[in-house]
């Protein structure tokens, strides 16, 4: 049998890896790069271009080139959220599918050039034949798209020995020469498109993961899409009448190329000068981006991995103080901001000293070693991320394998037939952790049918089983008949994401076209809540503040003012968002307030 | 039905030491994950950690384990005074929460945190008199444990009684946590 390689498939970059006199080690391409960027270019004729040479071609032919195909894996169709790309993502036939030029292609095909490019590469390092592999997904990811995952690697010939969760890959890769330990380790993994924060305890080679939790449509690719918008704003200020070029896919995928690497530099920098040489007719446009700016951007999106953190806290019944390390993963976490959130929500310095790219490949590699038996002294266990059950009558969820269960896990219920002689029961399988059962997500539905019996008579006994991929198989069996049946999930689930309601109506008035006076209206809205506000903090904590930043809060008030009376729309948004940061620091003050007054009253 | 006791081969008794569980369940890992025994069945012995580590689950569990079914007791007098409490506490809560949850801008969503913080105390003083009543009836639990199995048939009467009240306890506590941590998340 032939090794067993352990991949990374991410978002943004893949890389292949194997275990090599014990020790896991990545390869490289013909070219010596470990990173493979996890891209593919279809050209009208000949063979897909994988990974740099198809990362060239995003900005000269964009929609042909394919890229965060991950974002779409085991995705219905209309669950993109908020993800726009600029080659063209369709309904086919209820799937959701890609179209370049003439031939519609699942993202599962899209995901299998890219394996099957690290596959040959590794076969050319290693010279043998490489059939056999372990695929990291991120631990939030739901049933269906492990098993896209799953089928993209059976589509690349090759045998996914197993699916392992990124943050618990990384926690291998973290603790392999600290097997000793006895301690408590949080990973937090930020990519390209999904964020992840686990909760595990190392106790001498055996690795628990204690809870687990995340988004699947949160990442690096959102901040570049702000950027891009930020940049959009700019631009459209300076020469407002190409506002609609701005919006041809060329030009967007340029930007969008330009938005991604200013990013990737102000982790270094603390400034870039921004060129666009490429505007229509003579325009030149030039902006200096500062770090400061990019964090603004960077804040409100990374700010919302701080509630995932604590309830995956609260579901491991750790405190801050009780974990002994947190280990960065994701190429986002170089950015300092990122550092500094996950210093504030953990109240500890955070560990970097794992390659936050090369982490999880390394502990697939690992994973990979384990199952070959290569690796005697490890022992993995991982859990299940989302609660599992059923629709009661009433319309509740009945959970019957919690979230955070460790798998393999398995449970059971039993139902009966509610009156006499009743034909069928309709059973939905629901994921998720709110009461009602609609506010869940369905996995699938499928009915029972009996024989007529008097109420209660009728047995069927439902079993769910999570195996070690984190993949759901389901039993439904009548005792009374013995028959069985396997259930078919066949709708593709989301994630639960509050979020993407939200997003929704934020995107709204976006939009370019005619829509000013309700603009201006809510707008103005804002203003009147802002200022009173404003002038009663400032009354109540007002004196914590230096004389300098009390006068700049007066200069920010008084240009709201201004723009009220200017009518200017523009001018007005401008100047709300000024006064809401410049006024950050106060309302961190007015909050201190609120929790003293509490303390007080707890004292009292 | 599995006795999860005999799974670890311990006795089956209310209290159990539950760091020795955790070593105990380490050490069997080892060997009977799927990575290492092609056919072992460390389903059960996951689902058997789990119920054992949590009082209440290793309460129910054992009173399974002896026929005995708590549901269909009717909850002690002082968990009557409870429901209409909790109920209030918490409406009184979700309905300060929802404007500041829809709320973007930083001022106006500290001016509408200090709005709430009323109701987050009033939760909080619920919550701790809540685990006082969970505390006393653990504790009353190990009581029982220290004659076990003494007087078995009574003692798992009054087991099947706390075991009932427990659950009302851990639902509403959740409920009270759930409300701490969307709080929490929007400071």
């Amino acid at each position: 049998m032939s090794q067993i390689v352990g991949i990374d498939l991410g978002t943004t970059n893949s890389l292949i890896g194997i275990m090599d006199s014990g020790f896991p080690i990545l390869l490289a391409d013909s070219e010596g790069f470990r990173l493979t960027p996890s891209i593919v270019h279809f050209p009208a004729s000949g063979e897909p271009l994988v990974g740099r040479a198809a990362g060239r071609m995003k900005a000269i032919s964009p929609d042909r080139t394919v890229f965060s195909v991950k974002r779409l894996m085991g995705v219905r169709p209309g669950e993109t959220g908020k993800d726009s790309f600029p080659f063209r993502v369709v309904d086919a036939q209820g799937k959701t599918s890609i179209v370049v030029g003439e031939q519609t292609i699942s993202p599962e095909e899209v995901s299998s050039y890219i394996l099957k490019k690290l596959k040959s590469d590794a076969e050319k390092s290693l010279g043998e034949p490489v059939d056999r592999a372990v695929i990291t997904v991120p631990a939030y990811f739901n049933d269906l798209q492990r098993q896209a995952t799953k089928r993209a690697g059976e589509a690349a010939g090759l045998t996914v020995e197993r699916i392992i969760n990124e943050p618990t890959a990384a926690a291998l890769a973290y603790g392999l020469d600290r097997l000793k330990d006895r301690s408590r380790i949080a990973v937090y993994d930020l990519g390209g498109g999904t964020f992840d924060i686990s909760i595990l305890e190392l106790n001498e080679g055996v690795f628990r993961v204690l809870s687990t939790n995340g988004n699947t449509r949160l990442g690096g690719d959102d901040i570049d899409r702000d950027m891009v918008r930020l940049l959009e704003e700019r631009i459209t200020a300076r020469y407002p009448e190409i506002r609609h070029e701005l919006k041809e896919p060329l030009f967007s995928a340029r930007l969008r190329e330009l938005a991604h690497d200013t990013k990737l530099r102000l982790s270094e920098e603390n400034a870039v000068q921004i060129e666009i040489p490429f505007l229509s007719g003579n325009r030149r446009f030039s902006y200096l981006l500062s770090r400061q700016e990019l964090d603004a951007i960077t804040r409100s999106i990374i700010r919302r991995t701080r509630s995932h953190c604590l309830r995956s806290m609260d579901d491991a019944k750790v405190a801050p103080r009780d974990l002994d390390e947190v280990i960065l993963v994701g190429g986002v976490t170089r950015m300092p901001i990122v550092r500094q959130l996950v210093a504030e929500i953990f109240q500890r310095l955070p560990n970097t000293s794992q390659n936050p790219d090369e982490a999880v490949a390394i502990g697939a590699t690992i994973q990979a070693g384990i199952i070959s038996g290569e690796i005697q002294s490890v022992v993995l266990l991982d859990v299940t991320p989302l609660s599992l059950g059923v629709e009661t009558f009433g319309g509740l969820m009945n959970v019957i394998i919690p979230r955070n269960t460790t798998i393999p896990c398995k449970a059971g219920e039993m139902f009966t037939n509610a009156v006499a002689n009743q034909r069928s029961m309709r059973i939905k399988v629901l994921q998720g952790e709110r009461e009602l059962a609609k506010d869940n997500w369905e996995l699938g539905s499928f009915e029972i049918e009996f024989a007529p019996v008097p109420k209660g008579v009728a047995r069927v006994g439902i079993q769910f089983e999570i195996d070690a991929n984190g993949i759901l198989h389901v039993l439904a069996r009548d005792t009374s008949t013995g028959q069985e049946i396997v259930l078919d999930l066949a709708s593709a689930v989301d994630v639960a994401d509050e979020a993407v309601e939200k997003m929704i109506a934020e995107s709204l008035d976006r939009a370019f076209d005619d829509m000013a006076e309700r603009v201006w209206t809510e707008t103005a809205i804002k203003s009147n809540e802002l200022l009173p506000a404003v002038k009663s903090a400032m009354t109540l904590v007002g004196d914590q503040l230096t004389t300098e930043d009390r006068q700049k809060i007066d200069e920010l008030v008084a240009a709201v003012n201004s723009a009220l009376e200017s009518k200017e729309i523009h001018q007005l948004k401008a100047a709300n968002a000024a006064l809401d940061e410049g006024t950050q620091h106060l309302a961190t003050l007015l909050i201190d307030r609120a929790m003293q007054e509490a303390e007080k009253r707890r004292g009292g | 039905m599995t006795n999860f006791f005999a799974v670890f081969g311990l006795p089956p008794r209310p209290v159990i030491d539950v760091a020795q569980l955790s070593d105990l369940y380490a050490n069997k890992s080892k060997t009977a994950h799927p990575d290492r025994a092609a056919d072992s069945d460390f389903a059960t012995l996951n689902e058997a950690f789990r119920t054992l580590s949590d009082p209440v689950l290793r309460l129910w569990h054992l009173l399974a384990i002896a026929g005995v079914e708590p549901q269909s007791m009717t909850p002690g007098p002082e968990i009557n005074g409870w429901f209409g409490r909790v109920a209030s506490g918490l409406q009184r809560f979700d309905q300060k929460l929802h404007p500041l949850a829809q709320e973007t801008s930083s001022l106006l969503r500290a001016v509408k945190i200090r709005e709430v913080q009323p109701a987050v105390s009033e939760l909080e003083h619920l919550s701790n008199e809540l685990t006082r009543q969970k505390e006393g009836l653990l504790q009353a639990t190990a009581q029982i444990d220290a004659r076990w199995p003494e007087n078995l048939t009574a003692d798992r009467v009054w087991l099947a009684q706390i075991a009932c009240d427990l659950r009302f306890i851990e639902k509403w506590l959740a409920q009270i946590a759930e409300r701490r941590l969307r709080f929490q998340e929007l400071l």
